[in-house]
């Protein structure tokens, strides 16, 4: 009987995907017959050569799915390692996302509704701003180009202020509730704390002044108790420094995952935290092309400020630092160079667009038998 | 099988011999040792987490961070990660050690 055989490519051999670790090998479709394997594992992704692949192999006994396939049951080939080191990197960032993901909030809050509480805040921004619906993306445009010469950055900025301070509401709201259990509720509160000293030291309000008329404004219990204990000027320095990480409760990633995400009345429901916003569209890669307004941009770049590096400094507290259009710019840069560099084959592209929406909890795609 | 790897790379004229060099020659290779298991282990089943030098590049990422030098989303996730478990090990009251170099002076850390 003839066999077959598909030209020598990379395949994965073993996956663990929410690890963010990986065996792959250079060999024909359904074979062992590698000529080289290799290990990746996050955060630096480097392939580490395996002397054979039953390494790989055995790594499929111990909770590693058995390599990769698309719906008619074929080996998805990779052309390059770079492929294959994007999908694991893809793979994890998905992970994250859902209830049962891996970036798993410090506490959990209530699930955001569309168009009310904070979505309705910010829905009246958007509705304000002539920039909020303007088509940002272009295909190819990896650095936010389009964006940046279509929309000035004072009012890019200003959404992200806004969609920043809905944040808040959604907290304040949810601690209103009594939907979280003493302990929870607790952690939540301590949590808000330390979300608004975030935001303040990433600059999200120009001027202080800016924070107390919206703490006021909105009757924010949690902002008026920072506001009050901030008279007392050794706790001013403390809060408008920044608070070292030594008196926080909460890493800056863990916050990040616990925020909610305030979500506009067309909004998909399943996207209720913030971090979601931010690991869809570095996931799935269809994600902007299918969400190309600002106003779908405004979380992903909150939580991108966020994200950016940016060391804590002395010198902010005397309007002396980065302003808050630079910290929005940086975020951008930070934001492209996340997204993905790498084109995975079409087949991987769907299998990985699928797996980050069904952890969301969208429903798995109906394939004909 | 955990001797016949250790052994193996224990020169007769190396003088000493800690538990790090065992821990350190245990951990490396990408081949694994499989122990058997009738069931699976808890917290209370285990005397310590050892973590291989490798893992401090858990520490570069911060430093990174508080210098403000670009880091990825994945470094932050995976270093959130990390901690949580940690955490989670502590309230466990298992000790987590890093193992270093073996030999006089750098065995444990």
């Amino acid at each position: 009987m003839e066999v077959n055989e598909t030209p020598p490519a990379w395949y994965l051999d073993a996956w663990a995907v929410r690890d963010g670790v990986a065996f792959a090998s250079v060999r024909p479709a359904n074979s062992v017959d590698a000529r080289n394997t290799v290990f990746v594992s996050v955060p630096d992704l480097q392939p580490t050569p395996v002397g054979r692949i039953t390494t790989a192999l055995g790594a499929t006994r111990r909770g590693f799915q058995a390599g990769l396939r698309d719906y008619d049951g074929e080996e998805v080939a990779f052309d390059s390692l770079a492929q294959v080191r994007e999908i694991v990197r893809r793979g994890y960032l998905g992970g994250g996302l859902g209830p049962g993901g891996a970036a798993t909030p410090a506490f959990p809050l209530p699930p955001t509704e569309p168009g009310v509480g904070g979505g309705a805040y910010f829905g009246d921004a958007v509705a304000e701003s002539a920039w909020a619906d303007t088509r940002w993306y272009e295909e190819g445009d990896r650095e936010f180009q389009v964006l940046r010469q279509r929309v000035p950055m004072p009012e890019l900025t200003r959404l992200v202020q806004r969609f920043a301070e809905a944040t808040i509401l959604e907290w304040e709201l949810a601690l209103r509730g009594t939907t979280l259990a003493h302990d929870d509720h607790r952690r939540a509160q301590w949590g808000l704390r330390e979300w608004y000293l975030l935001l303040l030291s990433h600059k999200i309000w120009a001027e202080t002044s800016e924070l107390e008329h919206f703490v006021y404004a909105n009757s924010c219990s949690i902002g008026n108790q920072l506001l009050q204990a901030s008279d007392n000027p050794s706790f001013r320095l403390h809060l408008w420094g920044h608070l070292t990480y030594e008196q926080r409760r909460f890493s800056d990633q863990a916050l990040l995952q616990s925020a909610p995400c305030p979500l506009l009345s067309n909004w998909n429901p399943l996207m209720s935290r913030l971090i979601y916003k931010l690991l869809l569209p570095l996931s799935d890669a269809g994600y902007f092309p299918h969400n190309p307004e600002v106003r779908e941009l405004t979380p992903t770049l909150l939580a991108a400020v966020l994200s950016a590096s940016t060391p804590p400094s002395l010198h902010t507290a005397f309007s002396d630092g980065v302003s808050s259009e630079e910290m929005v710019d940086q975020a951008l840069s930070w934001l492209a160079v996340q997204t993905s560099q790498v084109e995975l084959p079409p087949a991987a592209e769907m299998l990985i667009h699928d797996y980050a929406w069904n952890q969301l909890g969208a429903p798995p795609r109906s394939v004909p038998e | 099988m955990a001797l016949r790897r250790v052994l193996s790379e224990v020169t007769h004229n190396v003088r000493l011999v800690t538990s790090g060099t065992v821990s350190e020659r245990l951990l490396r290779d990408q081949e694994y040792i499989e122990v058997h298991l009738d069931g699976t282990f808890t917290p209370t089943d285990l005397e310590e987490v050892r973590l291989s030098p490798d893992d401090a590049a858990e520490f570069a990422i911060a430093e990174r961070e508080r210098q403000g030098l670009h880091t990825t989303l994945v470094e932050h996730i995976w270093r959130q990660r990390r901690a949580d478990v940690i955490q989670d090990l502590a309230k466990a009251k298992l000790p987590v050690r890093v193992v270093t170099l073996h030999g006089r002076g750098y065995q444990w850390k």
